[in-house]
Formats: structure tokens, sequence, C-alpha cells
């Protein structure tokens, strides 16, 4: 069964459309990427019944109409900024959680809050941008959903912090009811932890697949010289200085002076989702 | 004032490469060392999952691991080692295939007992290993199958030669 089902998903902005069918697989986590403007954060937001949109999503199987709440409570989100006012502290939010949901779990919050060295009295205002993002996330975790969504959770987040970001994530997938999905441009995070990756562009899914059967399936190829018959099978051609880098399905590619390696999921974005340079 | 090195020269204090750095004195501190099993991942030599499979084998041959041993769950070891679920499952579900380990619905996945064999076949993995590494290597850089066989043929005179 999928996390999330979602079918013929439109948002509608006037200058820019969403339309999205996506299964998102439980058990397992899925990367969104995109380029800026492709409509991650849109998605994300429709998701989250934050932003009006027609179509059909069903949550761990359940439609959102008429189960408006037991689905309120299941999914919950961490969004590229924080949604709270600056001024307010974590004490006084721990507060406004309990009230929202009854199965905030004050226990694993405490932990958590001690865990990653995160003051209780201090207004969020002070906080650095890693510290925002875990606090963020230390919330979101609390609220034991089944589905988390995470909008650049790791974006100005230094190494070791992301380190121990991507860590809280991998410790709620450790529960195989559980989904998550990700939308990020550090494309090093999902080469580590993505079982599956999601391509949008222009609000559209360029392609849905699973992570190593995608990389797998392509070879990145460096030349000197393009030949008009690689030129027919190159995708999103990178012309250098030193000459030309493209993505093929070819299997064997073979000649004097190419070099082919498996690509990075960073090298797939750039070459998908790029414009050609020739 | 401190000296200013260029990344060159302050990379060079350190023995992994710039891909692996940070990410490393992080990762090495909480490597799957549990159960005693020891997996250390590379992002440089090929598939995470062959990577894992390779290490399992290899201490399950060295006695390392012992016949009947519970290995970590598939996502703990995803956990552990930072990696997907997915690779996590693949690396597991080979080497169940393969008859190294099974799995007990419920309870995990275990060490099978050693076969006769085993110790030769540890031998030869290892070194199964290190020519399917090469062999990956001669396809991705255009090396015929024929070619890379003349070539093994080629060092095995070499070595005749001097013995």
């Amino acid at each position: 069964m999928n996390g999330l089902e979602i079918k013929d998903l439109a948002v509608d902005y006037g200058n820019f459309k969403l339309c999205v069918s996506l299964g998102v697989p439980r058990g397992c986590v899925t990367g969104l990427v995109g380029r800026n403007g492709a409509g991650k954060s849109t998605l994300i937001k429709a998701i989250m019944r934050q932003e009006e949109a027609s179509g059909d999503i069903l949550y761990n199987g359940i439609p959102f109409w008429g189960n408006e709440t037991e689905v309120l409570r299941k999914i919950a989100c961490v969004f590229d900024s924080p949604h709270f006012n600056g001024a307010i502290k974590p004490k006084r939010l721990l507060k406004i959680m309990k009230g929202m949901y009854p199965a905030f779990d004050e226990e694993r919050y405490h932990g958590l809050m001690q865990r990653f060295g995160l003051p209780s009295d201090k207004s969020v205002r002070t906080f650095s941008t890693g510290m925002k993002r875990k606090f963020a996330l230390i919330l979101a975790l609390c609220q034991k959903p089944d589905i988390l969504l995470l909008d650049e959770p790791t974006s100005g987040v230094d190494p070791y912090d992301r380190g121990a970001v991507i860590d809280l994530i991998q410790e709620f997938m450790l529960d195989e009811g559980h989904t998550v999905l990700f939308s990020t441009h550090i494309t090093e995070d999902l080469d580590k932890i993505a079982d599956y990756l999601v391509f949008l562009q222009d609000g559209k899914v360029l392609l849905a697949e699973e992570k190593e059967t995608l990389c797998e399936s392509y070879r990145l190829v460096q030349v000197p010289e393009l030949s008009e018959e690689m030129k027919e099978q190159a995708v999103g051609v990178q012309k250098s200085m030193f000459g030309y880098t493209f993505l093929t399905k070819q299997k064997e590619v073979s000649g004097e002076n190419v070099l082919v390696k498996t690509p990075t999921v960073e090298e797939i974005f750039v070459h998908l989702l790029g414009e050609e340079r020739i | 004032m401190n000296d200013i090195f260029t990344k060159k020269q302050f990379l060079a204090n350190f023995l992994p490469t710039l891909d692996n750095t940070l990410y490393l004195l992080y990762n090495n501190s909480r490597n799957c060392q549990r159960q005693d099993v020891h997996i250390q991942l590379s992002l440089q030599s090929g598939p995470l999952y062959e990577q894992i499979e390779y290490q399992i084998r290899a201490q399950i041959f060295s006695g390392e691991l012992k016949a009947g041993e519970a290995l970590p769950s598939i996502r703990t070891l995803a956990r552990e080692l930072t990696i997907g679920v997915i690779t996590a499952k693949r690396a597991y579900d080979d080497l169940i295939a393969e008859g190294f380990l099974y799995a007990v619905q419920g309870k995990g996945v275990f060490v099978s007992e050693k076969r006769e064999d085993d110790l030769v076949n540890g031998k030869a993995e290892r070194l199964r290993a290190q020519i399917r590494a090469a062999k990956r290597f001669a396809k991705e850089n255009g090396i015929s199958p024929e070619q890379f066989g003349k070539i093994l043929q080629e060092i095995m005179e070499e070595e005749n030669e001097r013995a």
C-alpha cells in the first residue's frame, strides 16, 4: 500500500499550474527534487491541506474528506521556514502543541530537546538556522505522525547537524508503517537515504522511480568530441572547454578517451532538469 | 596567527578524500558495531549493497560471524549506515538467496550453518570481489570482455615467468 496516493491533484495560481498524480510508497523515504519554482513546496502544502487544490489524496488509504481530524493528526510537516512566531519560547509552544495533538509525546520531546541541546526558555528567534530546523523536526516527530513531509529540512544546516537531521528521519523510518516525503536541493542526502525519487518539472511529475534502479539505468559519459551517433542517444548534453558530458540509457558506450560512470542523483538532476548547453 | 592552508593541504591531513570527509567523521563513530558486525562503506567503491554483501560474507568466512548469530534488522542497518531501506533490503535478500543468511518471520535475519567448502570459498570470494571490481572498471571504460580476458591471461603469464 502507498502512504500517499495522489490522484489528479491540481493547484492553479494563474501563471503556474501544478498537476500531479503520484504514489508515495509506505515504509520508504521518497525524495522530491526539482528546480526552484517546479512546485515542490506547493505540492507539500497541498498534501498538508494548506493550499486549495482539486483532486483526491488518500493518506494510508484514508480519504481526507470525512476524516479531516484523523488525517491531520497523522500527517506532520517541517516547512522550509518555521511557521511559529519568533518571540515564542519552546516551553509555551509545547503547551499549544499538547492542546492541538492529544497524542503529543512529551517525554520524547524533552528527550530530543536535551539530545540536541536546545533550550526551552529562550525565544525561538534567538535560535540559529540549524537549531530552528531541528526544533521544527522535533515538534513534527512528537506529534507521532505516520506520514512525515519535509520541505528542505537540511538547507542552511551545517554538515554535522544535517547528519543529525538525517538520523532523526531514519529513526522515524525504523517503523515500517511510516512514510517520508522529503524535498531537497541537497542531493547528497538523497544519494544516501532516499529509496524513491520523484522529479518535478513545471508542476508535473517528470519521473518517479526507485533511486538505485534510476541511477543504474543511466550512464554518465564524458567525451572530447560528440559523434552523431552519440547525439541521438544523449540526454542533457553539457559542453565545457574540454568536451561534452551527457546521460545515456545505452549500456555500452566505448571509444577512445570516453569516460563512463554511474551517475549520482546530482548528475541526473543537472542533466535531466538543466538546459542543454551545446 | 594561524596558518592558512590550501584545500589540498588541509585535506591531506585526513586520509579520506573530499567526498567523504565531514560525513565520515560523523559516520565513523556510528558505524554498525552492534552484534560485532563491522561494515564500512565508501561512496567511491561500487554499489553500496555489494559492499555490504562482500563485508558480511567475508566476516562469515573468517568466523567473526557465527552460525545462528542475529544480524541487525533491515531498518536498523539502514539507519546505522545512513543508507536507504531498499539498499539494505537488497543486500540481505541477495545474501539470503545465496544461502549465507536466513530469515525467520517476525524474528529477524540470522547467519546460516557453515558449509564444508566454505574455507576455500572464503578465499575465492575475496578474489572474486577484486576481479569483479576490475571487470566493472573495464566495462565502464569500454574494454571488451575479450580484451579483459587477454589482460588477465597476460598477468597470469607474467607471474609464471617470475616463478
